[in-house]
C-alpha cells in the first residue's frame, strides 16, 4: 500500500498548486503528458537491520488510468493496473506467477485514485494530508487513521529548476524511512502496449527499458 | 556382532555429524524473495536478514513495502523481538515465523530429524509441525554455501522463497 501510496505523491504536486508560491508549471507539464516513465532508484533504511535496502523502481502510467509498478531491473515484482483490473506478478523460480489476494480489492481502490491523479484529478490528496511547501520541499503529514499506521510524513524535493520532483522521502512510524530518487523521467516512452500487457508482463522492463546510468 | 557393531559406529558418527552440522544461514546476512500462502491468501514477500557482531541476528518481512514481521534472535536462538503490525499480528509471527526462521537456522530443539546430501549439506529438515527443504547448492565457492531455494511447507502455510544476494 505505501509503495503505490508513492505514485500520488508523484504526480499529485498539482495538488498544491492551490497553495501560495506552489510552482504551477509542474502540474501543467504533468497533464499534458499521454503517458509517461519514470525511473527511480530506492533506498530503504531498515532501523532493525541498521542497514539501507536499494532496489530500482520503474513506474509507467498513462492517459487511460493504466498503470505499472515494477521492482528490479530484471523484474522482481510488477503490479499492473488495467481496465481497471490489478494484476500482480511475482518472479519465481526463473517464472513470473501470477499472484492473487484478498489484499488486492484494498490495493485496486488506491490505484484508480493514482490514476486519477495521473491525470491530474487531485480532489482525494488535499483531504487526506495537510501539505505545506517551503524551500523547494512538499511536506504531507497523514491526517487518516489508514494513512497515520504506515506513514508519519512524506516530504517530496523539488529539482533546481522546480520542474519535476527529484527525491520522495517517506517516514514510517517505526523508524523505518525509504527515500526514492527520481533518476529519469520519459515522456510517451517506447512499447507503451507492453508495459501493461498481463500475458507477458516481463516483455516489458527489461534492462531495455532503463536508461543508461 | 561385527556388522552390528559397525553399524553401530556408523550411526555414532552420523549422530557427531548431526550435531555437528550448522545451518548454512547461521552467521550469515541475506536477502531473499518468494510468496507466502496461507488462510487461502498469497502474498509476495521479501526477508532481509542480518547477522550481527554480537552474534544475534534481525530478520524483516516485508511485503509491498510493508512491514509484515520483526525479528531477532539471540546467539541461542531466543527470540529478543517477535512482532508484526496489523492486520496480521503478534500471533502471526510467533505461529509461522518464528518457529520457522528458528528452524531454518538450526537451533536447537527447532527440528525433529534433519537429511542431507552426499556433501553434508543440509537438504531437509523435520519438525512436529512442517518441513523445509533446502534445495539448489551451488556447486562452487568456499563452505559453507547457501541453498538457492527454500521451502517450508505446514498443514496451513507454504512458503517459497530465493535468495537474491548474501554477505
Amino acid at each position: 500500500m505505501k509503495t503505490f501510496l508513492l505514485c500520488q505523491f508523484l504526480f499529485a504536486l498539482g495538488a498544491l498548486s492551490a497553495s501560495a508560491n506552489f510552482p504551477a508549471d509542474i502540474s501543467k507539464r504533468f497533464k499534458e503528458m499521454n503517458s509517461v516513465k519514470v525511473e527511480m532508484r530506492q533506498e530503504k533504511f531498515v532501523s532493525l537491520l541498521e542497514e539501507k535496502i536499494v532496489a530500482d523502481i520503474l513506474l509507467v502510467a498513462d492517459s487511460k488510468g493504466r498503470i505499472r509498478w515494477q521492482t528490479g531491473k530484471i523484474p522482481q515484482s510488477i503490479a499492473i493496473l488495467s481496465e481497471g483490473k490489478l494484476s500482480r506478478f511475482e518472479l519465481a523460480n526463473g517464472k513470473y506467477a501470477e499472484i492473487k489476494s484478498r489484499a488486492d480489492s484494498a490495493i485496486l481502490p488506491i490505484l484508480k485514485k493514482i490514476t486519477q491523479m495521473a491525470l491530474c484529478d487531485f480532489s482525494g490528496c488535499k483531504n487526506n494530508f495537510d501539505m505545506t511547501f517551503k524551500n523547494g520541499v512538499v511536506t504531507l503529514v497523514p491526517k487518516s487513521e489508514n494513512l497515520i499506521c504506515a506513514i508519519s510524513k512524506i516530504e517530496i524535493t523539488l529539482n533546481s529548476n522546480s520542474t519535476a520532483p527529484s527525491k520522495i522521502r517517506i517516514d514510517a512510524p517505526d523508524g523505518d524511512w525509504t527515500i526514492y530518487k527520481i533518476i529519469k523521467i520519459t515522456e510517451d516512452p517506447q512499447d507503451l502496449e507492453k508495459a501493461f500487457d498481463t500475458k507477458n508482463p516481463e516483455a516489458f522492463g527489461k534492462k531495455s527499458a532503463w536508461s543508461r546510468r | 556382532m561385527r556388522k552390528f557393531a559397525a553399524m553401530f559406529i556408523f550411526a555414532l558418527l552420523g549422530l557427531a555429524q548431526l550435531y555437528a552440522i550448522e545451518s548454512p544461514f547461521r552467521g550469515k546476512s541475506y536477502s531473499q524473495r518468494g510468496i507466502l500462502s496461507f488462510g487461502g491468501e498469497s502474498l509476495p514477500i521479501s526477508a532481509h536478514v542480518k547477522f550481527f557482531p554480537d552474534n544475534s541476528t534481525a530478520l524483516q518481512m516485508e511485503t509491498a513495502g510493508l512491514a509484515i514481521a520483526k525479528l531477532k534472535l539471540d546467539s541461542r536462538g531466543d527470540a529478543l523481538l517477535c512482532f508484526a503490525p496489523p492486520p496480521l499480528g503478534e500471533s502471526f509471527a510467533k505461529k509461522y515465523v518464528l518457529p520457522v526462521f528458528k528452524a531454518i537456522l538450526l537451533f536447537d530443539a527447532s527440528y525433529s530429524r534433519a537429511y542431507f546430501d552426499s556433501k553434508w549439506q543440509i537438504t531437509s529438515i523435520i519438525t512436529p509441525r512442517f518441513k523445509i527443504n533446502f534445495k539448489d547448492y551451488p556447486t562452487g565457492g568456499k563452505p559453507p554455501r547457501l541453498p538457492r531455494i527454500l521451502e517450508a511447507e505446514g498443514r496451513d502455510f507454504r512458503l517459497s522463497l530465493e535468495l537474491v544476494n548474501a554477505k
